[in-house]
Order: C-alpha cells, then structure tokens, then sequence
C-alpha cells in the first residue's frame, strides 16, 4: 500500500518556508499559486494514497513509515513515523481538500491586504501543522502538530495585529489552546507510565497491530479514566467544548478564510479526531465517554441558544460551530466513531460553505458584519443567497442534504445506545432533539434577516477598484456593492455541490464511510434499522418546526432590534453568553492579576529583587578581586604556576605516603 | 622487558598509511612553502586555499583510515584509533575554519610574511594532530614540542604590534616552563614503570599494584603530579591560566581562535590517555586533584569572565571556563565521558571559532576595537554578522537547540551517571554565570543604539597586561606607536573625530570569511541532528580505548 503521507506534509511546508522567507518579494500572482499550489499537491496525494488504500483488503489498510528516529534516550524511543490508516486518510483528504477550497477563497478575499504573502505563508502553515496532528503515528508527535495548530491559529486571529480586539482575541484562544496542550501533555505523561514509555499509536492503540493489548489489562481503570479524561481536556480546548468554549467567538476577529478554515473546517475537529483515534481508550474507561456525552450535549444545547440572540454573522456561525461539534461529540460518546467523523466531514463541507458566503455578504457590504444592518441582498447577492439556503438546509438537517444523513447518524447512534442502557442516553437524545430544532431555527433566522425584507445599512461606499462594483441607479445603497469574483465564488459552487451530495458518502444501505472507518473508528448502529428511520423522522420534524418559527417571525426579513423588549430578561442572559465569560473574569481572571500585583510589588520588588540584586553585586566585586591578581607580569604568572605545582606535588607526596 | 639488542624497527606499509592525515597536511605545507614562491605579493591569500584543500584531502582520509583494521603504528609510538581520527578531524575543521578567516583579517591588519603564517598554522595542526594520536609519551612530547613553538612566532607576528610581541614571549617563556615539568613527570614516569608507551605504562602499573606501596610508589607520584602540572598549564585550568587571558588578546585574531581550539582538543585527548588510560589504576589518587582543579577552572574562569568589557578577552577567559567543563569529563574517567568529551571538544571547535571570527570581522584595522562597545548596535548595522554571532554566543551559552547545549548536557550526563554528581551540580551553576557575560554581547549587539559620533580614539582599557610591558618600555606604552600610519590616524582622530564613525560603518566581510561563518553557523545548529551518529562514534571511540 502506498503511504505518500511524508509528501503531504512536505508541500505544505514548502509552501510556508517559500513564503515565509521570500513571500515579500514576490509578486501575488505567485504568491496565490505557491499557496494554493502546494496545498493541491498535498490534495492530489492524499487522493492517491486513498485509492492505494481502497486496493487492498480492508484488514491491511495500515501503513506506519518511520522516517527517523527523534529522541533515543535510554528504552525510550520516539520515531518520527507517519500513519497511514482509514481514519488518518479521511482526515487528510478533508484538510487538503476543504484547505485548498479555502486558500481559493482566500486569493479573492484578500486580494488588497497588504500582509498577502504571510496570510499565504500562515495558512501553508496552519494546513502543515493540521496534517502532521492527523498523520502521527505516536502521541508525542500529535502533540507537536497539536500545539503547530494552536501557534497557527494564534497568528491567524491576529493576522490584523494592529487591531487591539484581534491581538486580545488570539492571546485568549493561545491560552485557552494551551490548556489543552497540557490536559494532552498529561494525557502523555499518564500514557507513558501506563505503557512503560511507549507512545506510539501501535502498542497504545493497538493500531497496525495483530495483536493489540487492551488497555484494561496494562492500567487500573483509575488511570485509564485520567488518560481519558486529560484527552478530553486536550480536545475540549480545541474544539471549543464547554468550558473551555470561550476562545471560538472571539476568534472569529480573523479573516472570514481563517474562520472557515481554521475555526470551522478543520482545526476545531481535531479534538473529535483524537477522541475517535483514541476510541479504544475512551471505551476501556466507560465513566469518561459519560462525562463526553455530558459536556457534548451541554455545549450542543448551550451554543444553539446563544446562537439564536447574536447580531454578528459570523458570531452565530462561530456558535452554530460549537453546538455541531457538540454533535460530534455526542455521536462518540454513544459509541459512533465513525458517525462523529461522518459528521466532521460534512459539517467541514456546509460550514467552511456557510462561512465563506458569509464573507462573501461582509466583502460585499465593505466590511459589514452586523446583520441587523443587512436584508434584502437576496436579488443583488443571488448567487451567494442560494449557497447559504443550501449550506443552511445541510446545517438545519434537512433531507436530502449532507447534514441530514450526519447529524441523524448520530441521532440514531445515542438512541441505539439508549435502548441499551440507562435513561440519561434517552435525555441526551431529547436534547439533541431540540437542539436540531434551535439550528434550524438560528441559521434561518441569520438567512431571513440577511437576504429579506429591504436594506437597513448605510449605503455602501463604491468598491475601491471600482472593479466589481454592481450597477444600480443613484440613490440606491447598494450601488457600491462589491460582488464576488470567480476566486470567491469557485470554491464555494464546489463545497454547494458537496454540501448537497455530501450525504451520498455513508447512506443507509451503502454505509461506504462506516464501512471504510470501520477498522479505525467503529460505528454503533445498523443505518437500516427501523430506529434509525424513527430517528430521522423525528430529526427531520424538529428542525422544520425551528424553520418554520424562524420563518414566522423573520421571513419578511424584519431586523431582530424588536426581540430584546418582548422577551427581556432571556435575550439577555443568553446575550451575555449565559454569563460564562463573566464568571471567568470574576473567578479566574480578576484573582490572578490581584494575586500577580501582589507578588509583583510585595514580594518581588522587596525580597527577591534585592536578593539577586545582591548576588550579582557580589558575584561582580568577587570577580573585579580576583581580577586584581591577573596582574600581566610574567614573574607573578610563573609565581603562581610554580605554587600550583608545588601544592600538587605536596598533595601527591603525603598520599604517597 | 627491556630488549638487549640494539633497537631496530622497519616501518611497514601499513604505518604510512595510518598517518596519512598527518602526512597530507605535512604535503600541504611543502606546497603551500612552494605555493608562496610562486605567488606575488599581494595574491598571497590564495596561500589558504592550499591549507584549505588540504584540510579538506586531510579530512576525506580519515574515512579511509578509520577503516584499515588495527590502529597501532611505528612500534606503538602512534596510533590511529577512533579517539585520534576525531580529535583530528576536529582539528582540521578548526585549521579549515582558521584558513578560511585568515587572507581577510592578514590583509586588513597589514601583518607581513604572510607565508610563514600559512605555513606555521598549518604546522601547528600537525602538531596538534600529532598529540592527539600520540600513543607513547614521546610522541605526545613531540606533538606539544611542534604545536607550541609553531604558535609562538604566530602569536608573535605582527612584529610592530607591541602586544602581539608580549603574547608571544610570554607564551614562550610560560610554556617552556611548563613543557619542562611535563618532560620531567614523563621521566619519571618512565624511571617509575620503564616504560613511555602508554598501554605499557597501564600494563605495568596493573601488574605491580603492590610493588608500587613500596619501592618507587614516590617516584611515580612525583612524575604524575609533575605531568599534571604540564597538562593544566597547556589546557589553561586554574591556577595554570595566567598566561591565557594577555596571549589570547595580543596574537591575531585568527591565531587565537585556532589556539584557542587546536591545543585544548590536542592536550585534552594527550590528557585522557595518559591519565585516564595510562594511570587508570592511579585514579583515586589523581582524581581529587582533577577534581579540584576543575572546580576551580569552572569558577575562576566565569567569575573572571564576568567583568570583562573586551569580547576578544572575554572569549580568552571564556575558555578558560570550558577547559574546566572538560576537565570535569577527564575527573569522570569513564568511557562515556571520554566520549562527552570528544563530542565537546567538537561543538567548542565551530561555536568558539565562530565567535571569535565574528569578533575579528568586527576588530579594527589597529587591532582593537573589540569591547562591547564596538558590538553595539551590531544587529542593525550587520543583521547576518549579529545573528551568526548570537547563535554561537547562545551555543557557548549551552541553549537548546545548539551544538554547545548538547556538549554540556553530554558532559554532564556523563559526570551525574560516573558518580560526580557534586561536580556535575558545581558545573551547572557555573555555567549560568556564561549566561550573564555571553548573553550581554547579545545585548549590546540588539538592544543598544550604535555609538555615535565622537568615540575617544585610542584610549585603550587599562590593561593589566600591557602594564608589565608598559615598565619595561619605561611607560610609554600609549605614545609607543604601534605603525606610523595607525599613530598619524589616531593623531588625527583625537584632533578631529574621524576614527569614531567606524564604530558605525558596516562591517565588510570577504568571501572566504562569510563562508566560514556560514559553515560554522550550520554545524552549531545542526549538530543536534547528528549528534546521535556523532555520539555513537565516539562513545566506540572512546569504549575502544578502554580495552
């Protein structure tokens, strides 16, 4: 079996170190093929392996390279090997794939900035750091791409560093990342005492392996809890799980391309990536996938209500983001491995879709991201409207879209896991139930107000090129508009057609998704079950029901300004993010920086300054003394040439004795 | 033991062979004494590209030597074991390096006979190569005999250059000195144990552990106390280092980086024979005085370091510092060490090399000019120069990822696993004081403005060295002019302030110097990725000498 995955990695990398050393010098032109150019190879590559892959029996879809060794200390070894197996596959192609959509996207979006050359150098990057994460095949290298990620993000939200909200929005997605680099780095530590210093993906996860060790007979199920529960601390910081969720809306002071790619497609998933990696882990520990499912359905709920009151476009896709991988992880928690992943996949196609028409709408509108202040775009922007109602139907869940066969995959996986056991799976299910209805509702609403109803800006100024700019008569607002070119547009026709299609990969009867994961990520339900039927049905009813009241309220495209005075005290509370954000500042944040001043100014200042202060005062008169006795005249020199000697010799004499 | 018939040895084909490297540098010098016979005044830089091209032949041999089978030639009196085949490739990296400097800085410091330079540098490169293989204590004498007298006139050079005329008789007398106590302890030794081959020596002493407590126990104690007193002086460990800090100063530059690098990796490798090899039987008693020796070295070196304002003779007490870090392998004695040794002496050849040929672009045409005043602002004047000079400070600094991290983290190792975890602790320590003295260059080079404008010309640091030279030239040493040009322009600074704008000039480096830095740049922060092949090597290297 071909294991081109080294390449994959290397053209990104290429990419980034081109870029980043000559991109200033180099006209765009180049820049956006160099960009795009080594992201379709990695594409191209990833598509090669995967037909390599389908040619061989499904048992040996396993190819581990080990391109050298890292570190060698003692019994330890870690290899720098890559891991060619069904699950890393998808993942690739999903990276490579939906990346390279997105750094099309990115040519036309941001055709006037000045830093073109280093966003193209930072998403090279990111797309490197992401393809190393899902190609490792030992923890200790998922963890590099795993902080990679985490360093590419930083930089993308703060791509406009010279915007103070920006700067401040990737310091907090850095630290929020960081703890959950440490949750990972835990994770490692336990791993490692578990396993007698094996890290790598075959003995741990028994991956490529004839004979793999369960996990209960290495630990007690203490550890293997705490191994369980420190990944899911690495993957809940993120992929924006509660509580560790606060990063993801700010971050979205990036560029929209950042956004789809990075906040959305890709990154975000890598925390259901390594839940679903690790599955064997998590299901040798039964307690830690209820914890999983618990925190999954709250973030699931809790982001779609939140969703529901935001003004800012791509805030709500930002929460829609969360509530989705709240999904995902729901879906692994029952047992449906591959159902979480099905779900990433399409959800990477419908929403790197959702946030690039949404950034097609705020290039359009010169820089508008308030939706209130949008409506009626629909004939101006019909191309882009028509993108948005399909990537809204596959997010909504709506037959026949991507997201109706994903979403209710799971559905149907947490009430096959219900009838097994226990009740709590039953309210689970209810509330993936209404959460589905709430999408449906949000993402109508954001489409309602956007694209009906007449125009509430302020006119738009004429396009600085004047290039795209839409011919309309004086008067009209929207005569500056900028449309969309082909660069923006292209790709966004491509991920419509999958997000329409994208179902087709793991339908009832086929399942050639399950089926492919099957050996690396097992599924838990027979999609053709009658439960499964029962499941999209009612999937299917709650979100047309959150259709139709989004329709009712906003479908002649009234601006949501009216909802705050008749529901009040909710709106608000939701508005304030249920508050979550201000209790960290009053627990968290506040204690610190008092803490912090106090050290600073009573011990600092007084204890430890003065004393190193001191020692340095000391260590600087010692050595002007000793200074004194270099006085330069050969006669001292071989003064004390000849009293050293006549010490060593005066030693070795009364030893000899 | 002693054979009765008159001595009689036939060298074989085999022992040529096994000195090939030597015996390629030693062509290199005939052509390059040809070469300069040829060459017009003033194209004499292409003099280093013959040292050059034979360190580079030099170096490829090694591969070929290292595979010949059996490492012992002439009768034992030389050997071409992994240990040597190391120490001399470290040796012609740094000759390289050195070569690669010289035709610049000669040309821009104006010194004259410029082929004897090439010739001696490349002399003294035997030498050291010589030491290195040495396997008998005769031979380590010949090899220290040929490198010192070859860089006493080196240091000694610029004969109009009163400093460089102070170094090098200084140097002379003090390792004259020295070399008589070492050749004392030598024949001692032999009066002790009848034998100068250094596996003899060991043989014997291990088959007369007992003879020893009685009858000539003294006579061999005296002569190691006496061997180790000529060792410290040629490594410069305290309190042997005097000489180190002015000779170090007054050569040339390039001399100095050489030296600096060449005789620790020579003596350093002579010393483990002897006493790691040799007198291994010996090691309880010779160790305390290593181990105290290297206390000292480490301390003194970095306390001493920490006050100077001159980089040249910052880097001169500097390593004075790293000789107490390798001292700490030799206290170790393991084979492990032996090997954490080696591989520092490597990482020290490119990192300290480097550092001083970034000082020498930056020194002046007079020979000064390099205090830390001279490195501000660097950054911005000289990006590439500022960055090559803060990777090998951070090297000699020990910061992950470089090469000189990696040396210390080895040595140390090395040290806590053989039992001197007090010394590996007091090494450690120490070494944070590096951090103060290296990382101030950096400083000045990033974080402060250029000098501008006026700078007094002229008024060098007080200079305890020149004071000895200063009585004796009856204190004329600031009107003692050191060329009537460099008098006349300093005169004409002081007047009017002209000198002071070369403080903000841009530095112009040659080719040959760039692509030293480069090399040197490249091993310091890539030796990470073969240290595991490197540190294989020689930890069989120095396995093998242990048998």
């Amino acid at each position: 079996m071909l294991n081109l995955t080294p390449f994959i990695l290397l053209a990104p990398l290429v990419g980034f170190v081109a870029l980043g050393l000559f991109g200033r010098a180099l006209p765009r032109a180049v820049i956006a093929v160099i960009g795009c150019g080594v992201v379709l190879i990695g594409f191209a590559l990833a598509v090669a392996d995967l037909i390599s892959m389908l040619g061989v029996a499904p048992a040996q879809r396993v190819s581990d390279v080990t391109l050298w060794t890292w570190i060698t200390a003692g019994t330890f070894h870690v290899p720098f090997g890559l891991l060619s197996d069904p699950l890393s596959a998808v993942m690739l192609l999903v990276v490579t794939g939906v990346g390279f959509l997105i750094h099309v996207y990115s040519i036309g979006y941001m055709e006037g900035d000045p830093g073109f050359w280093r966003f193209f150098a930072f998403l090279n990057f990111f797309v490197f750091a992401m393809t190393l994460l899902v190609a490792a095949d030992n923890f200790l290298f998922l963890l590099v791409g795993w902080a990679g990620v985490g360093l590419a993000s930083f930089l993308l939200i703060g791509f406009w560093y010279t915007r103070a909200s920006a700067a401040a929005a990737a310091r907090k997605a850095f630290v929020v990342n960081v703890i959950g680099d440490f949750g990972l780095l835990i994770a490692i530590f336990l791993l490692f005492g578990a396993y007698h210093g094996a890290l790598d993906y075959r003995t741990v996860l028994g991956i490529g392996s004839a004979q793999a060790v369960a996990p209960t007979s290495v630990a007690p199920g203490g550890v293997l809890l705490a191994i369980a529960l420190t990944l899911f601390v690495a993957a809940a910081a993120k992929s924006a799980q509660l509580p560790l969720h606060v990063w993801l809306p700010d971050a979205m002071e990036g560029p929209t391309p950042v956004s789809a790619l990075i906040h959305a497609a890709t990154m975000v998933t890598a925390g259901v990536y390594l839940v679903a990696r690790a599955h064997s882990l998590f299901t040798a520990a039964p307690t830690s996938l209820v914890v999983v499912a618990v925190v999954a359905g709250a973030t699931a709920f809790f982001a779609a209500t939140i969703a529901c009151v935001q003004n800012d476009i791509k805030r709500i896709l930002a929460y829609s983001t969360m509530s989705q991988l709240g999904y995902m992880f729901m879906g692994e928690a029952a047992g449906g491995f591959s159902s979480g992943i099905f779900h990433l996949v399409t959800h990477a196609f419908f929403k790197a879709l959702l946030f690039m028409c949404a950034g097609a709408v705020i290039h359009a509108l010169g820089g508008e991201q308030d939706i209130r202040k949008m409506g009626g775009l629909r004939e101006r922007l019909a191309g882009t409207f028509w993108l948005f109602v399909v990537s809204g139907l596959a997010l909504a869940a709506i037959f026949p879209f991507a997201g109706f066969w994903s979403k209710d995959a799971i559905l149907g996986a947490i009430l096959q896991r219900a009838t097994t056991g226990g009740a709590g799976w039953y309210a689970l299910y209810a509330v993936g139930l209404l959460t589905a209805g709430l999408t449906g509702f949000y993402i109508f609403r954001l489409i309602f107000v956007t694209f009906f109803g007449a125009y509430r800006g302020a006119p738009v100024a004429a396009a600085h090129g004047g290039g795209h700019a839409a011919g309309g008569r004086a008067g009209d607002p929207l005569a500056g508009l900028h449309l969309p070119g082909l660069a923006l547009m292209a790709p966004m026709w491509v991920l419509g057609a999958l997000s329409l299609v994208g179902g087709a990969l793991d339908l009832p009867g086929s399942q050639l998704l399950s089926d492919f994961l099957a050996p690396a990520a097992p599924s838990a339900i027979e999609l053709t079950s009658a439960l499964f039927w029962v499941s999209l049905a009612a999937g299917l009813i709650c979100a047309l029901v959150g259709i139709a009241i989004a329709w009712s309220r906003y479908g002649q495209g009234q601006a949501p300004a009216g909802d705050e005075a008749r529901v009040g005290a909710l709106v608000v509370f939701l508005r304030r993010r249920w508050f979550v954000d201000d209790l960290y500042e009053g627990a968290i944040v506040r204690p610190i920086l008092a803490l912090s001043r106090g050290l600073r100014f009573g011990v600092e200042d007084d204890t430890l300054e003065a004393g190193s202060r001191g020692l340095g005062d000391a260590v600087g008169s010692l050595s002007a003394g000793l200074r004194g006795l270099q006085t330069g005249f050969l006669r001292n020199y071989t003064l004390t040439l000849f009293l050293g000697a006549v010490v060593i010799l005066v030693y070795f004499i009364a030893v000899s004795q | 033991m002693l054979a009765q018939s008159p001595f009689t040895y036939t060298p074989t084909g085999g022992d040529w062979l096994r000195i090939l490297p030597e015996l390629i540098v030693l062509a290199a010098v005939f052509a390059t004494l040809l070469a300069d016979l040829a060459l017009p005044e003033g194209r004499k830089g292409w003099l280093a590209a013959v040292g050059v091209v034979g360190a580079i032949v030099s170096g490829c041999s090694l591969v070929y030597v290292n595979s010949l089978s059996g490492a012992s030639a002439f009768f034992g009196m030389i050997t071409s074991d992994g240990v040597a085949l190391f120490a001399a490739g470290v040796i012609l990296l740094s000759l390289g390096l050195a070569l690669l400097f010289s035709p610049s800085y000669l040309a821009r410091q104006k010194i004259a006979r410029v082929g004897e330079y090439y010739v001696l540098l490349q002399l003294s490169a035997l030498g050291m190569m010589l030491m290195a293989a040495a396997n008998n204590l005769m031979t380590v004498f010949v090899g220290l005999e040929m490198l010192s007298l070859a860089l006493y006139i080196l240091c000694a050079l610029p004969q109009t250059r009163l400093r460089s005329q102070e170094a090098g008789m200084k140097y002379f007398i003090l390792s004259s000195f020295a070399s008589a106590f070492l050749l004392y302890g030598m024949s001692l030794i032999y009066g002790a144990t009848g034998a100068t081959g250094i596996p003899d020596i060991g043989r014997f002493l291990g088959a007369h552990q007992a003879a020893l407590s009685q009858g000539f126990g003294p006579l061999l104690f005296v002569g190691m106390s006496l061997m180790l007193v000529g060792f410290c002086f040629k490594v410069s460990a305290v309190p042997f280092q005097a000489w180190t800090p002015d000779v170090y100063t007054g050569a040339p530059t390039t001399v100095t980086a050489f030296m600096s690098v060449g005789t620790k990796v020579a003596a350093f490798v002579a010393l483990a024979r002897v006493f790691v090899i040799a007198l291994q039987t010996q090691n309880a008693h010779w160790e305390p005085v290593i181990w105290a020796v290297a206390v000292l070295t480490m301390i003194v070196g970095n306390l001493l370091s920490v006050t100077q304002r001159d980089v040249k003779r910052m880097l001169a007490y500097s390593s004075v510092a790293n000789a107490g870090y390798l001292l700490v392998a030799i206290a170790t004695a393991s084979p492990r060490a032996v090997a954490s040794l080696l591989f520092y002496l490597a990482a020290y050849a490119v990192m300290n090399i480097g550092a001083f040929g970034v000082t020498l672009l930056v020194e002046r045409r007079d020979g000064r000019g390099t205090t830390l005043e001279d490195f501000n602002g660097l950054g911005r004047r000289n990006p590439a120069l500022a960055a090559a000079m803060a990777v090998f400070l951070f090297s000699l600094a020990g910061v992950p990822p470089t090469a000189g991290f990696l040396a210390k983290y080895f040595v140390f190792y090395a040290a806590m696993v053989g039992n001197q975890v007090p010394l590996a602790i007091i090494g450690i320590l120490a070494s944070v004081l590096g951090m103060f003295y290296y990382l101030r260059v950096v400083w000045a080079m990033y974080f402060v403005e250029p000098t501008p404008g006026v700078r007094p010309v002229a008024l060098p640091e007080r200079e305890p060295a020149l004071a000895a030279v200063g009585a004796a030239a009856n204190g004329a040493r600031e009107e003692a002019p050191e060329s009537p040009e460099i008098e006349a322009s300093s005169l004409a600074a002081q007047a009017i302030p002209v000198e002071s704008v070369l403080t903000s000039v841009r530095i112009r480096t040659s080719a040959s110097s760039a692509a030293a830095l480069v090399i040197a740049v490249a091993l310091t922060l890539l030796m990470i990725l073969f240290a595991s092949p490197l540190d294989a090597y020689a930890q069989a290297a120095a396995s093998a000498l242990f048998h």
